[in-house]
């Protein structure tokens, strides 16, 4: 899965401390989506992508791998 | 905030109940239970979903730990005892919390709480033993040096050398002894897997903060 949620965040001028408050979860958790370490859950995901005001599509793509 | 449970609450209140006949009761439920006390007293943040699941991997984990600790304990002691059972709570509640500790925080926290924690419970086991003494000064060295240096680590990384040198210094006077016991193997676990880990992590680079 590619994890596109730095490059966005970082579009909209914030930091991983603002996003994470803003979404109720601890910076380390931003740190570890944003390296692809941790697959959140669909509610968080959600909670991100509004904050970032985008879609769940463009914060996180499928790729050929993930099918097998 | 998180509230606690009714089978949290119940496991507290057994615990606090069977304390007045086995003082280990309370520090039994305090170790499984004190993340969800503080909690639910607001004086820690709620985890978070990654968190969450962090901890009910340290809890597998720490099953895993439990069940082979009675496997090997009892296939050679045979007969249990008393520091069998210590070793039984005692060795799973480290894991559970190292494991923990580690996965959930960066490298610069890991070191700080992991080295405040130990260095202080050193300093507690050596003021409960000796009262405000020289023997306290003395024996109250080792946790001292051991939060000096998870200060220093955090800042710099060449440090974390020392927590190594340290466990070496631990294991040989460990093995000087050829007895071996339930108590030795369960000092040896509780003071050398920390310093090991500690040495390992310190020198691991710590997460971008942007």
């Amino acid at each position: 899965m590619r994890v596109n949620v730095r490059r966005v965040r970082r579009e909209r001028g914030l930091t991983q401390e603002e996003l994470a408050r803003e979404v109720g979860v601890s910076r380390q958790t931003i740190v570890n989506i944003e390296q692809g370490r941790y697959k959140p859950s669909i509610l968080l995901a959600l909670k991100i992508a509004k904050v970032l005001d985008t879609d769940v599509e463009t914060l996180f793509k499928l790729e050929e791998v993930d099918w097998r | 905030m998180r509230k606690m449970g009714v089978m949290e609450l119940s496991f507290v209140i057994v615990g606090v109940l069977l304390s007045g006949l086995w003082s280990w009761a309370i520090l039994l439920c305090l170790g499984a239970f004190l993340g969800v006390l503080l909690r639910s007293f607001g004086v820690v943040r709620d985890m978070d979903e990654r968190e969450e699941y962090i901890d009910r991997l340290a809890t597998y984990f720490s099953l895993i730990v439990t069940m082979l600790l009675t496997m090997i304990f009892f296939a050679v002691y045979r007969r249990p005892n008393r520091d069998i059972f210590y070793a039984i709570i005692l060795i799973p509640l480290l894991v559970r919390s190292l494991i923990f500790v580690i996965m959930t925080y960066p490298r610069e926290s890991f070191v700080s709480i992991t080295t405040k924690v130990y260095g202080s419970l050193l300093l507690l086991f050596a003021l409960l033993s000796h009262g405000f003494s020289v023997d306290f000064v003395v024996e109250s060295l080792p946790g001292v040096v051991i939060i000096l240096m998870g200060i220093l680590a955090t800042r710099f990384k060449k440090w974390a050398v020392c927590f190594w040198v340290f466990a070496g210094i631990v294991l040989y006077f460990f093995m000087r002894s050829p007895i071996i016991s339930v108590a030795k193997v369960i000092t040896m676990v509780l003071l050398i897997v920390p310093l090991a880990l500690l040495g390992i992590t310190a020198f691991t680079r710590s997460d971008n903060v942007s």
